[in-house]
């Protein structure tokens, strides 16, 4: 099997809170602890969780925006960390981030052509009619007429510049594109639009991507194999099929069932959450044990005390929770 | 006592004909943000009225509650609630209404708290809106009953805590106690859960429904999210650039969409349920610039259906049968969702 192209091996990241006079460190937050994600050539890893579970962290560790705590990060079976300064610029061309809110990403005062061009003149290319032609060559692909390469981001629509957020990703002809939420400030009929044109770039360019969402129904157009995430931690990871049909850990389940559908509507069905009330865990004080237990129906004693294990399910899917064999599988 | 209920069921509360709400922007630009739209809501049913941004569903329930911004300006229309027309109320009869009769809740619980102030200050104010003599023990009973309307419990830890102290899933369930302290026989929920994450949206639309089944309230949820009014709404409206285009009961509206419009969101949502994982059908480019908005059909410059009329003249809303109302020259009598082949 070829070398995977990102491989990230119990990473974590720890924010440090520090109180009084002489900043002293009075614990952590641990917003990402302990997750593991390999990506191979070609393949498109969704990573799930909900809002403040750490999934944007660990984009930003990725893109070495920030620096883990601990844990190991292999681009191409190199440590990121070891890298020499001319492979890290490299890496940096192949690794592209795709931004959740276009209106941020975006500089308000450049205009399109501009921002697009940008990374392509950081990375040496002097040639401006080349650059404009890539420029307008990648709007051309993401559906977007090249007559708005003259804009200002603010005269484009939430669906036109999410395009442009797009394209922005695409000029340097990346290998891994790590998407963070990239549809869920559309609307729907534009989230439709933009993951489609998501997929086609894939197969276009033959690219690899992080995808990372709140939504399972979502997931489950685009992905290969899925990482549920809670509280900074990998609950369940298993190949896509294998997450719809045999989910394990009950939090995969809930998220599988509480989901609001059409379908329960046209059937029906009144709501049901197989939940206690409550709220994601705060990172600074993460519950003992199994970090879902607050809020897991089927949690007892041992869960409150014992950390679960990894457990190896079928080649591929793994499950976090000790109990996964009594609860059964939805 | 069965009768009762039913007779209850049959009351209407809340009636919009016709309503027009303008905004005038500085330059001369009139935008037309909500071009006519009629509906009604009888007691304790629940309406969703679905549409993307910039449809003019938020416009629409402010007008109801007629709170809109300027140069934002209701040009006509009547809103008729429990008998009554609420645009010819002044000033002063309207705020006697807002909070004990309709309330609304908005999307972001951030903005909705005073940061300064402890939780339990700010539902005792919001009950003294409407209850200036109310004494300690009324005031302390009445968020006590409100919160745990909501299903929080421990409402003496939680009075004593700033907003800041929960996250966002819990302070939507708070200011929902805060919106139901009179038990309002509306309650008008704008975007509830957007903001929030699929658990905790499951638990708020949850609270939502439990509340209208002891309180007895109807409610109007906005949302862009089929799947939530899917599940929550007796009826559903879906509005496109101003307009209503397709007024119909849940269920019928989900099996057999007519106009094209609800066709197109309908595919766009992705499924759990889907047994293959094809391409979504979307809808193509993007909604008008409602600043010059089409001649014709809004709709119709995206619709794979549009004929030559469709860019003419736009259509008026009317009867498709069964009680079900479609803005459309030439709505689809025979769609099935069932034939999509998403679901075979």
């Amino acid at each position: 099997m070829a070398e995977p192209i990102l491989k990230v091996v119990n990473l974590k990241k720890h924010y440090p809170i520090r109180r009084g006079m002489f900043n002293k460190q009075v614990g952590n937050r641990l917003v990402v602890d302990g997750v593991d994600i390999q990506i191979n050539p070609g393949e498109t890893v969704a990573l799930v969780g909900e809002s403040g579970c750490g999934k944007t962290v660990l984009l930003r560790v990725l893109l070495g925006i920030e620096e883990a705590t601990e844990g190991e990060i292999y681009y191409y079976g190199k440590d990121i960390t070891k890298l020499s300064k001319q492979e890290k610029k490299e890496m940096r061309k192949k690794v592209q981030m795709i931004f959740q809110d276009s209106m941020s990403a975006l500089h308000p005062r450049f205009s399109i052509m501009e921002s697009l061009a940008e990374p392509l003149i950081l990375n040496g290319m002097k040639d401006k009619e080349q650059i404009e032609k890539i420029v307008v060559e990648t709007l051309e692909k993401v559906g977007l007429d090249a007559k708005y390469r003259f804009r200002n981001p603010e005269s484009l629509s939430g669906g036109q510049r999410q395009r442009v957020v797009i394209a922005r990703a695409l000029v340097e002809r990346p290998e891994l594109i790590l998407a963070d939420e990239p549809i869920s400030a559309l609307d729907v009929s534009l989230q439709a639009q933009v993951l489609n044109l998501l997929m086609d770039l894939r197969d276009e360019y033959k690219l690899s991507m992080l995808f990372v969402a709140h939504d399972l129904a979502v997931v489950r157009q685009i992905a290969d194999y899925i990482v549920i995430m809670y509280a900074g931690h990998t609950l369940e990871a298993a190949p896509a099929a294998e997450i719809y049909s045999n989910a394990c850990h009950p939090y995969t389940q809930v998220l599988l069932e509480s989901a609001p559908s059409i379908s329960k509507g046209i059937r029906d069905e009144e709501f049901r959450l197989n939940l206690k009330i409550g709220d994601t865990p705060d990172p600074a004080h993460l519950p003992s044990g199994c970090v879902f237990h607050t809020r897991c129906v089927y949690a007892d004693e041992n869960c409150c005390r014992k950390v679960p294990e990894r457990h190896k399910i079928s080649p591929g899917h793994y499950a976090c929770c000790d109990k996964y064999m009594e609860i059964g599988r939805s | 006592m069965e009768k009762l209920n039913r007779a209850a069921e049959e009351e209407m509360l809340l009636e919009v004909r016709d309503l027009h709400t303008y905004f005038h922007m500085p330059g001369g630009t009139v935008i037309k943000a909500v071009e006519g739209v009629n509906f009604t809501l009888k007691k304790g049913k629940v309406l969703g009225i679905i549409g993307e941004s910039g449809s003019g569903k938020s416009v629409t329930s402010r007008a109801i509650m007629q709170i809109v911004d300027k140069p934002g300006k209701i040009e006509s229309g009547e809103v008729i609630f429990k008998g009554e027309d609420l645009l010819k109320k002044s000033g002063k009869e309207m705020e006697a209404l807002r909070g004990s009769q309709i309330s609304l809740i908005f999307q972001d619980p951030n903005t909705s708290f005073n940061p300064y102030m402890t939780i339990g200050k700010q539902l005792e104010q919001a009950f003294r809106v409407h209850n200036k003599k109310a004494g300690k023990e009324e005031c302390r009973q009445a968020v006590k009953d409100a919160l745990k309307l909501v299903g929080l419990n421990n409402w003496e830890e939680i009075i004593k805590c700033y907003p800041c102290q929960f996250s966002a899933g819990f302070r939507q369930r708070i200011f929902i106690a805060m919106a139901m302290i009179f038990k309002p026989d509306l309650l008008i929920a704008d975007e509830p859960t957007t903001s929030l994450g699929i658990t905790i949206q499951a638990e708020i639309i949850q609270a939502l429904d439990e509340i209208r089944k002891q309180v007895g309230n109807s409610v109007i949820i906005i949302t862009h999210d089929f799947g939530v009014v899917s599940q929550f709404a007796d009826d559903i409206f879906v509005m496109y650039a101003g307009r209503c285009v397709e007024y119909s009961p849940k269920k019928a509206l989900l099996i057999e969409p007519r106009h094209p419009y609800t066709v197109g969101l309908l595919r766009s949502v992705p499924l759990l349920e889907a047994r293959k994982t094809k391409r979504l059908k979307s809808i193509p480019s993007f909604p008008p610039d409602m600043a010059n908005p089409p001649e014709g059909c809004p709709f119709a410059e995206r619709c794979e259906w549009a004929q030559e009329k469709c860019f003419r003249e736009a259509p008026e809303l009317r009867s498709v049968g069964d009680g079900r109302l479609a803005a459309c020259h030439y709505p689809l009598m025979d769609y099935k969702t069932a034939d999509d082949t998403r679901l075979e």
